[in-house]
């Protein structure tokens, strides 16, 4: 019943966001500067899924939103510049079509990607290069064709101290504007479908081992309680299903000191909306005495409000060692 | 006056406009959590009818069609087996019209929001006979195929701890009882065979008595002849 009650309250929110994002409108918008202007029609139900506006008067700040004009993978993708010299950037992702609507694809929240110092060197100087040319040289806000088959739709939006430009692109491939565009485009990935779902994967995958990296680090208790879902439900051999953090805490109560557990993610599936996956893989156990035992397990996985992969169950059975990859090719 | 009256007729305008909001609000969330029980109600429908069919036409039929060909994983203790095939050849057939069964029992769904990806858990058990081999409760991961129908990609279990009583009937189907306890089909008995005799031998004949052999007796000693005196002379 939590967990309806969750959904409901989520639906909800997200209803308010999608119905007030074309009132409150991007950025610009609201300042109504000529410079930003306010963002082309297309693109505003995916702006309204961004839950904070790019801050004007700080560093280095980009907001792409890029869409197919023939549907697919629709993109809105926030980069800045860190001080440390490497870059972030959050992104959302989105499947659909710009005349039927888009889907929010995976969690509420961006997916995290971090920008090495050298892709961020790369990034800043190509969207500086943008900005300077909205504004010493008069690049064009819009440009492109009218009609494109092949191309997508993208609105750039440059805040770099006291300075801000946006631009409108579709299958443009020269200038300053669509090289930052592209750039930025291909840094984030989850391009197409195929990438999309590959990055699904992927992204549950390290989310399994970041599991297993704290289990080694704070131990197999704490880890399992810090990865639950709300709605967890917990298996193992010979007992009843434990539910809920609570339960995985009993589970654990008698957990051995010096115990071990650890284990890696063999393969994995995600949901084509990008909201749940499952994982298995081997586990290795050694007591406290050194007698070890080996598992296969299989766990489910769904979005935190945050958008963070959280196991809603996971069960294993215990048998004997087979090598990595004896399994079968699982990775469809 | 007539300022009032249009602040109160603007703050009732308010008022109308706050509910209807947070009756929109509450409806998308209804909505929302009708659709997600509606989904698991289908998912869980799905999983009951492969039960049935393990039932009704043996686990191996029911795990053929219920595993996806290629790609599916079924873990067991003594280990895994990947494909529809390979799933199906660890429920073997009902030998020697032997009363097989697994049956199951989902009691728990999980599905993603697009329909496309789910999770079932519940009971299992393996009876031979109508006596529980093997229980306990088991996961099973559903994708939808090319076709739009639920398979399994993956299915685990892991079994009671021993002496655990099954939650599940053992003698009650879903839809009726299960069939009775096997029975060795009647044959006609076999003749009683005659008692065994055994058969006549010639009897041995009798060994003479047995006689010592005659020793062969010993020379009689000649008497002793005294040597001859010496003469006196």
């Amino acid at each position: 019943m939590g967990k309806v009650l969750a959904a409901g309250v989520r639906a909800a929110v997200l209803a308010t966001a999608l119905l007030a994002a074309p009132l409150a409108g991007p950025a610009g918008a609201q300042t109504g500067s000529a410079a930003w202007g306010g963002a082309p029609e297309w693109s505003r139900s995916l702006i309204g899924a961004d839950m904070a506006p790019p801050v004007r008067g700080s560093g280095l700040s980009v907001r792409l939103t890029i869409a197919p004009a023939d549907g697919g993978v629709a993109r809105l993708i926030r980069y800045e510049a860190a001080a440390d010299g490497a870059g972030r950037i959050g992104l959302l992702r989105f499947t659909g079509h710009p005349r039927n609507g888009w889907s929010q694809w995976g969690g509420d929240g961006p997916a995290r990607l971090a920008v090495t110092a050298e892709g961020a060197g790369e990034l800043n100087r190509l969207v500086r290069a943008a900005l300077r040319a909205a504004t010493v040289t008069n690049e064009p806000r819009q440009a492109g064709p009218a009609v494109c088959v092949s191309g997508a739709l993208a609105f750039l939006e440059i805040s770099d101290g006291g300075a801000q430009a946006a631009f409108e692109r579709r299958c443009v491939t020269e200038g300053p504007a669509a090289a930052a565009i592209a750039a930025i485009s291909t840094a984030a990935g989850s391009q197409t479908e195929e990438e999309l779902r590959a990055a699904g994967i992927e992204e549950l995958m390290n989310a399994d081992r970041a599991f297993n990296a704290l289990a080694q680090s704070r131990g197999a208790p704490a880890a399992f309680v810090e990865f639950a879902h709300d709605d967890v439900v917990l298996f193992r051999q010979g007992f009843p299903p434990y539910r809920g953090k609570d339960g995985v805490r009993a589970r654990f109560a008698g957990w051995p000191a010096g115990a071990k557990l650890s284990w890696a993610p063999e393969a994995a599936e995600v949901s084509a909306r990008g909201d749940m996956g499952w994982i298995w893989g081997r586990g290795d156990y050694v007591a406290p005495d050194g007698k070890r035992s080996t598992s296969l397990y299989v766990s489910v996985w769904r979005r935190d409000l945050d958008g963070a992969w959280r196991y809603v169950t996971d069960i294993g059975v215990e048998g004997p060692a087979v090598a990595p990859g004896a399994g079968g090719d699982l990775r469809r | 006056m007539r300022g009032l009256s249009k602040q109160v007729s603007q703050m009732r305008w308010a008022g109308r406009a706050l509910a209807a909001g947070a009756l929109c609000l509450l409806m998308s969330g209804c909505i929302g959590m009708r659709t997600e029980i509606t989904r698991e109600r289908g998912l869980l429908a799905a999983d009951k009818a492969f039960a049935q069919m393990s039932l009704d036409q043996g686990a191996s039929v029911a795990l053929t069609a219920m595993m996806a060909p290629n790609n599916s994983m079924l873990a067991r203790p003594e280990g895994e087996y990947i494909g529809a095939a390979q799933a199906a050849a660890a429920y073997p057939a009902p030998f020697a019209g032997a009363q097989d069964v697994l049956y199951w029992d989902p009691d728990r769904a999980w599905i993603s929001a697009d329909d496309t990806l789910g999770v079932t858990s519940g009971r299992f058990v393996r009876t031979r006979n109508g006596i529980a081999r093997e229980q306990g409760r088991y996961v099973t991961v559903w994708r939808r195929d090319e076709a739009g129908a639920w398979k399994a990609d993956l299915a685990l279990s892991n079994n009671d701890a021993p002496g655990v009583a099954s939650s599940l009937p053992l003698t009650q189907g879903p839809t009726g009882p299960l069939p009775a306890p096997y029975t060795w089909p009647q044959q006609s008995p076999a003749p009683t065979p005659a008692p065994y005799t055994w058969p006549q031998q010639a009897p041995a004949p009798t060994p003479a008595p047995y006689t010592w052999p005659q020793p062969t007796p010993a020379p009689t000693p000649k008497p002793y002849e005294f040597p001859p005196l010496p003469s006196r002379r």
